[in-house]
């Protein structure tokens, strides 16, 4: 693995100009080392062509560059061009299907005027990922998106960095102007005075602590009154988004000692916020990974039944690890957009180690790639094995799936054979999984409800999958990882 | 010949020889109007020469050969790497399919029942510089050392090979030098000399498939303006049909020898100053 040579010079340019020039130009360059480059830049260029037929797009064109510090040579309104690099050998040994999955959407990105073209490593590590760095989640954005059009009010769960403040806020992007989007995020905000005060926030325009003054006497009824208000003078449906609905009942936990106490407070919270999205018939999506239902019944006793309003008719939506059509393809996009070129034998010691069925920690393993890479100036084989090691010895990447298995497993005293069935699974080649009855024999001696909860608590919780008789784990990367943890306590057992 | 009789001529060449309705030609046109003959021709010029991969074999040669000129440029002395400098010339890297036929029909006997020496089914084989660059240099000398390197790879003993650098071998590892040699038309004696056009050229081939060639021509800046010159002056002229006085060509051949004296002139200063900054009295 190299970083791309962007010192290289010749190169074919695909340059686009915006006849109104309103928005910049742009040169994506295919760079031109050798002989070794003619096949990939031929290719390539018969790829986007076709997309630039297909889609009727006219303001293309394609010429050959001696240097591009004078690409303006080749047309003046190029002079202030930004220009995207790209070495034409990272095109190699692609049929046409994969080169126009990877293309195919730069294009469209150029012809739309949007700022970035490809995800990079790094883009999106830390915070949710948006706009170019928001990848793949198409099918769970559809039926969020159907759901709410519908009318219904939706509850996503996954464990964290799963990606799914990321779906929220695309979802939200997606939707605004057919809808009015609000979005809370209770662990910035985490007591029902922050929260009032937020909404308070954006109703009247004051400043966040001076509506905190306001809210902080009767906090439940700023909320209820500035969601009103805000609900009142929308014109189209209001739908609001709250991410870590249970940051906020910790936060009334800290607050209120008395368990009598909390149980109400959350209930007259959950109350205030319920009625004027009921009367306005806004729809709710919250988000979370932690069931906060599973977490009232476990810490306050709060039944089902006794929820007010909408959040007694939540639809759960489930978000799984991404089943990437094609892995491959979005693997190199992040690639080209972090600048790494990997060899044919680079790439397939990835496509054997790394997938992004797990975003997050597959991208912080490849910032680690990138920053290693761009360190020594190439990394080969042996240099991503130990990079690997270290990596799954020291990240905190899955330390919530860890988290998960230790304190909410929903039957209590089973999460050991959780932890043996995770690692029956670990145990086999990836792709190879446990087999039904091989689970069924690890859970042997349980009720059959409880063996049933748990199997589909394990596909809810961990990137696992239920396919064709067998659990099978969907993340090479947390393949791997289990499998050191299992090596680790082994270890420490000697 | 004049160049009303070369537009005809090409328009003639078509109509005989063009394979019309053969393979992926299209159709003869049915008003025969010489416009859409010449249109039909060309359109499919343009689509055979892009079905090939001549120019991206092309920009890899340049590639590789930029590589060797930018190598020899940081080997100079600080004080030379401003003087020298180069320019490529990648605007018509691809020869039009206007060109293609006015080569065609002038090398074609028309009214003889010949088929053209260079025919439709065979220009992408026949012809040396349907694909081809320029490379620009300040001096003579420089052209001349540029040259020497380009070279050195295809005229050393296979012993000898590791003295190349790792530029001049990737040239070499990638494409071969027919003759191995670049063409001298600079010094060029009156009696062999066609027209004022003075470069090195040399036709390199893609080691892998030696049918896909490319041409690629060494010169000064000053033979550069002259040609940039004659091709507005003489050669689009006559390709639109239009006459050139012959006292015109005449001037701009001398214009050609002149521009080479000028050449010689720089280079002789170019020296004398470079002696006497290497016996330390500066200038």
């Amino acid at each position: 693995m190299r970083m791309r040579d962007e010192q290289l010079k010749t190169c074919k340019a695909l340059t686009w100009v915006d006849e109104t020039g309103k928005l910049k130009s742009r040169a994506l360059l295919f760079l031109v080392r050798g002989a070794e480059d003619i096949t990939p830049l031929d290719a390539l260029q018969v790829a986007c062509r076709a997309r630039i037929a297909a889609r009727g797009y006219s303001a293309f064109e394609w010429h050959a560059v001696a240097d591009p510090g004078q690409i303006s040579t080749v047309d003046r309104r190029l002079y202030n061009a930004e220009i995207v690099r790209f070495e034409a050998c990272e095109f190699q040994n692609l049929n046409g299907g994969q080169l126009a999955s990877l293309l195919d959407p730069i294009i469209d990105h150029i012809a739309a005027g949007h700022p970035e073209l490809v995800p990079r490593v790094g883009g999106a590590v830390g915070g949710p990922a948006e706009g170019i760095q928001f990848l793949n989640r198409l099918c769970e954005v559809a039926e969020l998106i159907a759901s709410i059009r519908a009318g219904e009010s939706i509850f996503l769960q996954a464990p964290r960095r799963m990606g799914k403040t990321s779906l929220m806020r695309r979802v939200q992007k997606e939707i605004e102007g057919e809808f009015t989007t609000l979005a809370l995020n209770l662990e910035r905000d985490p007591s029902p005075a922050e929260c009032a005060a937020r909404l308070r926030s954006i109703q009247t325009g004051e400043g966040f602590h001076t509506a905190l003054r306001a809210a902080k006497p009767d906090p439940h009824r700023v909320l209820t009154d500035s969601l009103d208000a805000l609900c009142a003078h929308s014109e189209k449906s209001v739908v609001l988004f709250v991410d870590e609905l249970v940051a906020l009942f910790e936060g009334i936990k800290v607050e209120d000692a008395q368990e009598d106490a909390r149980r109400s407070h959350v209930l007259s919270f959950l109350s205030a916020m319920a009625e004027p999205l009921d009367k306005h018939s806004a729809r709710l999506v919250v988000a979370g990974s932690v069931n906060w239902q599973a977490y009232l019944d476990s810490e306050l006793e709060i039944t089902h039944d006794e929820l007010p309003g909408l959040f007694s008719r939540l639809q759960k939506l489930i978000i799984h690890p991404l089943d990437l059509e094609n892995p491959e393809c979005e693997l190199r996009r992040l690639l080209l957009g972090s600048g790494l070129v990997a060899d044919p034998a680079d790439m397939s010691w990835l496509l054997e180690h790394v997938d992004l069925a797990l975003p997050f920690p597959a991208t912080r393993f490849l910032d680690s790639v990138l920053a290693e890479t761009k360190r020594r100036g190439a990394t080969d084989r042996s240099a991503l094995d130990e990079l690997l090691r270290d990596f799954l010895k020291t990240t905190e990447a899955f330390a919530d799936f860890d988290n998960h298995l230790r304190s909410k497993c929903p039957i209590p005293g089973a999460s050991d054979r959780v932890a043996l069935v995770l690692g029956r699974i670990a145990s086999q080649p990836f792709g190879d999984g446990a087999s039904q009855d091989e689970v069924e024999t690890i859970l042997l001696g349980l009720e059959e409800h409880e063996s049933k909860r748990l199997k589909a608590w394990l596909v809810d919780t961990f990137p696992v999958k239920d396919e064709d008789d067998h659990f099978r784990f969907v993340s090479r990367l947390f393949h791997q990882w289990w499998q050191s943890q299992i090596a680790e306590e082994r270890r420490n057992h000697e | 010949m004049s160049s009303e009789k070369i537009a005809t001529k090409i328009v003639e060449l078509i109509r005989q020889h063009f394979p019309w309705g053969q393979r992926d030609c299209p159709p003869r046109p049915a008003d025969d109007d010489p416009i859409v003959v010449e249109k039909s021709a060309t359109g499919w010029i343009k689509n055979r020469v892009n079905s090939t991969s001549l120019e991206s074999t092309a920009l890899a040669l340049h590639a590789r050969i930029q590589a060797v000129v930018e190598e020899m440029q940081d080997q100079l002395p600080p004080n030379e790497r401003s003087r020298f400098f180069y320019r490529s010339d990648l605007t018509h890297l691809m020869k039009s399919p206007e060109s293609i036929l006015d080569k065609m029909a002038r090398e074609w006997e028309a009214g003889k029942g010949k088929a053209p020496r260079v025919g439709f089914d065979d220009f992408a084989e026949s012809m040396d510089d349907l694909a081809r660059f320029r490379i620009v240099l300040n001096f003579l000398a420089d052209v001349e050392i540029v040259c020497v390197k380009l070279e050195e790879p295809y005229k050393v003993a296979p012993g000898g090979r590791s003295r190349l650098t790792p530029k001049q071998q990737a040239l070499y590892n990638d494409f071969a030098l027919r003759d191995h040699c670049l063409e001298d038309l600079i010094m060029l004696g009156p009696k062999d000399r066609l027209s004022g056009e003075r470069c090195r050229k040399g036709v390199f081939s893609l080691r892998k498939d030696g049918l896909v060639r490319v041409e690629v021509q060494i010169q000064t800046m000053l033979q550069e303006a002259w040609d940039k010159k004659d091709h507005f002056l003489v050669y689009e002229p006559r390709r639109r049909g239009e006459d050139v006085e012959p006292c015109h060509s005449i001037e701009i051949y001398a214009m050609s020898e002149l521009l080479y004296v000028a050449d010689l002139t720089f280079d002789r200063l170019l020296d004398i100053i470079r002696k006497r900054r290497s016996g330390g009295g500066g200038d």
